[in-house]
């Protein structure tokens, strides 16, 4: 984890300072990045750091010219280049392997031998915000003209290894204003108070409870019934902890600098319904697939089947999106499934009212199925399926 | 035509934090924790000191510091006393034997008041770590000092310690506490350069020292964990909340080797095999003369005379006494004569080459009987006691010939 290295501290401290100490925006931009590039250069290595620099000038250039089809084709490149450094393998066993194992063979040596040795750091992320960009541009968004500034959207350091996924309307105006401002006690003080948050989030409770399920899980099906339980909340408050963690130190560490990043996490786990689950669970990811693949598809406006095909789609490349295997991608429809369920099940006839009538009187009944639903999920989520599924029956004595 | 501005959820509330409080309780917290720190690591809070058994020590996930292990010999060793410290392995650390019986405490015995012994031999350590480290680093401050250490046969020492303890070695080198040492230096950039992927881990710890030496959290979290309660798992309570117990509740675990309820797990047969394997592995390094004899390769001579070189800083040489550890007899009876005769050699062969760079050396164990030994190479409080016998004239002859003591 990298914002737990000293390296990390060390970096941040001299960071943050100097920015801070600098005059003017020019000085304090110029610095950001060069202090953003030293980041990605010290964690990513010099492999790394190239499909970066080729994709953000892509997308830099595509941006400037505005055209539609430039900026399409841009955007087909960075999801190209995310599917090459992330998916190459998957897809080459899953689509390629069952029709023939030669041809599969052959091209997972020719993938190896292009590819470095792990996805370049942060590719999920920064592919994102570059299609973000494209389609805003594509749409009418004016475009970042200052190469800087796309520098800085691209490479912004707390939001580079695991988000928030940001928005280039939203980052730009509080970057020029953190440029500009003199320094905030208020600022540094938050800052400071969400970084420890999030430090506590992850080393004091994620890593504990890691240990926890990794020693225990093995041993799963020889715990008695609340065992089991506790090693399944266990693996639900580890994901939240460890993941909203990490993204308060983002946000914490780029409130520090005077920016305001993205909220990712909203208590999701008192959400009362799916769709409320989803807005309060990493909600910079599920907005990015709301306003770019859902309604692209065309959200719900042609009816209640393509409403649900198209949540389906939607949340199986979300799943896709967390790692190249397929429970991820039956996570993703797991969630899909439970959101088409959610927003129709008041339409099933005399069950679907009835039922919607309870979950209204008592909203507990509606929180306890959603959080049930969700935590079930993150047996998908980290297990083979067929792990997560024996898990789940020994969960209920089957 | 702006693009969409998704409507997030409103920022975490931190507003009832006053910033100035907030930052002046900070800096003054962290000013604080520094100072108390810094108190700590030169206090010794280790009563009793005996070794750094298992739950003290990095196989319990607990990180003796070197200010930790320089307060404890500061506050075991009284002024004109000659610090006799204790480094090396299992064997030095008295695996198989009760922390009363160990034989280190058989060694302050015999060789009376005018030396204090203390161990800090780790499991699985090398001559350059722990022990080692503590000695250069006190050596200005205790200048009459004798390092003892233990080795295998023909088994190359790294200069810069090893495995799980080198972080103390570190800590002493980025700390600017240890010698200057050319050929260490050298074998270090040698290291660095044929393990690359080793570069950031160090960079790591270069860092973490830097804050240490500043803030001192490392010696304040070791006495938490020692003191109040255990902010780790350890390999014997290893979750919540088990593991929160102070480590100075748990008694040094280690066995009496001569206790009949242990005896079966002597020798086990099950390694048997592995055990015969180690001894008769050693002949790789040697080759046999028409007359019958063996003898050590030229590559195996040179290597091992130039890491044991290398090993420790020349002016350290002649206060660094190493024991070569001898095989129990139960095994040595397994093998051939001719077979014994080759490890016979190995043992007389790495005594020589130590002595020939300028260490004293000795062997033991060949006189020993199987009682002696919990295993292969652990001694029992028997096994110890006579180690303590042999060894203690050899500490006394040193200390004289440094000058230590007329």
């Amino acid at each position: 984890m990298i914002f737990t290295t000293y390296w990390f501290l060390l970096f941040a401290i001299a960071a943050i300072t100097v920015f801070r100490l600098l005059p003017g925006p020019a000085w304090r931009q110029g610095w950001l990045a060069v202090a953003c590039a030293t980041f990605h250069w010290h964690f990513a290595g010099p492999a790394g750091v190239k499909p970066i620099i080729v994709l953000m000038v892509i997308t830099y250039l595509a941006g400037l010219t505005r055209r539609l089809w430039v900026c399409a084709l841009a955007m087909v490149a960075c999801v190209a280049a995310l599917c090459f450094y992330k998916y190459s393998l998957f897809l080459i066993g899953s689509a390629v392997h069952p029709f023939s194992a030669a041809l599969a063979a052959a091209l997972e040596r020719l993938a190896r031998a292009v590819m470095p040795g792990a996805p370049p750091l942060g590719v999920s992320f920064f592919t994102f915000e570059f299609v973000h960009y494209l389609f805003e541009v594509r749409r009418g968004g004016e475009p970042i003209r200052n190469p800087l500034k796309f520098l800085l959207f691209a490479i912004f350091f707390p939001s580079l290894v695991a988000g928030p996924i940001k928005r280039y309307a939203q980052f730009l105006p509080s970057l020029g204003e953190a440029a500009r401002s003199p320094f905030s006690s208020a600022e540094l003080a938050e800052g400071l108070a969400r970084v420890g948050l999030g430090f506590a989030k992850k080393i004091l409770i994620a890593d504990q409870l890691t240990a926890y399920i990794d020693f225990f899980q093995p041993h799963f099906d020889e715990q008695g019934f609340l065992g089991k339980w506790a090693i399944f909340a266990a693996i639900a408050f580890r994901i939240l902890m460890d993941f909203s963690g990490y993204s308060d130190i983002a946000i914490g560490c780029a409130r520090i600098l005077g920016i305001r990043l993205p909220e990712n996490f909203n208590w999701p786990y008192a959400a009362r319904d799916l769709q409320e689950f989803w807005i309060r669970w990493h909600i910079s990811l599920s907005l990015w697939i709301r306003d770019y693949v859902y309604i692209p598809l065309g959200g719900g406006r042609h009816g209640w089947t393509r409403r649900v095909l198209n949540a389906l789609c939607a949340f199986a490349l979300c799943g896709l999106w967390h790692g190249p295997a397929r429970h991820f991608v039956l996570w993703g429809l797991y969630h899909g499934c439970g959101l088409g369920l959610c927003a129709t099940y008041a339409r099933i006839p005399e069950l679907g009212p009835a039922v919607e009538q309870v979950i209204r009187r008592d909203p507990i009944v509606g929180w306890a199925v959603t959080q049930l639903y969700a935590w079930f999920g993150w047996l998908l989520f980290f297990y083979p399926t067929a792990v997560a599924w024996h898990m789940a029956r020994q969960l209920f004595g089957l | 035509m702006s693009p969409p501005n998704p409507s997030f959820p409103p920022p975490a509330r931190f507003g009832w934090i006053h910033p100035r409080c907030f930052l002046g309780g900070i800096v003054f917290g962290l000013g604080v924790l520094a100072l108390v720190g810094w108190k700590l690591s030169r206090t010794d809070y280790h009563p009793g000191f005996v070794r750094f058994h298992s739950m003290i020590s990095p196989e319990g996930n607990y990180y003796p510091t070197l200010d930790e292990m320089c307060a404890i010999a500061r506050a075991k060793c009284r002024p004109g006393q000659v610090l006799v410290i204790v480094g090396g392995n299992s064997i030095l650390l008295g695996v198989w034997q009760r922390a009363e019986d160990v034989w280190t405490r058989r060694l302050q015995e015999l060789l009376g008041d005018r030396y204090c012994v203390v161990n800090f031999a780790f499991r699985g350590g090398s001559p350059t770590d722990g022990g080692a480290v503590v000695a250069e680093a006190l050596r200005r401050e205790f200048p009459r000092q004798i390092l003892i250490v233990n080795e295998a046969a023909v088994t190359n020492v790294e200069s810069f310690g090893h495995g799980p303890y080198r972080y103390i070695f570190w800590q002493g080198y980025f700390g600017g506490r240890l010698m200057d040492a050319p050929k260490r230096e050298a074998r270090i950039r040698e290291y660095l350069r044929d393990y690359p992927e080793q570069r950031l881990p160090i960079l790591e710890t270069r860092i973490s020292t830097w804050f240490d030496a500043a803030l001192h959290y490392h010696d304040f979290w070791n006495w938490v964990t020692v003191e109040c309660f255990g902010t780790v798992p350890s390999y014997r309570e290893q979750y919540f909340p088990y593991f929160l117990r102070p480590r100075r509740v748990y008694p040094d675990p280690e066995v009496d080797g001569t206790d009949p309820a242990y005896r079966d797990h002597h020798y086990p047969l099950s390694s048997l095999d592995a055990e015969m394997r180690i001894m008769r592995g050693l002949s790789v390094y040697y080759h046999r003369e028409p007359s019958g004899r063996w003898v050590l390769s030229e590559r195996s001579t040179s290597d091992l005379a130039m890491y044991s070189d290398e090993a420790f800083p020349e002016p350290l040489k002649k206060r660094t006494l190493v024991l070569i550890c001898g095989s129990s007899p139960y095994y040595r009876r397994l093998l051939t004569d001719d077979e014994r005769a080759m490890v016979r050699q190995t043992y007389a062969d790495t005594v020589a080459t130590w002595r020939r760079v300028g260490y004293p050396a000795m062997d033991y164990g060949w006189d020993f009987t199987a009682e002696d030994f919990g295993d292969r190479t652990h001694l029992t409080k028997l096994g110890g006691w006579k180690l303590a016998a042999q060894v203690a004239p050899e500490v006394s002859a040193m200390a004289k010939r440094l000058g230590y003591l007329k």
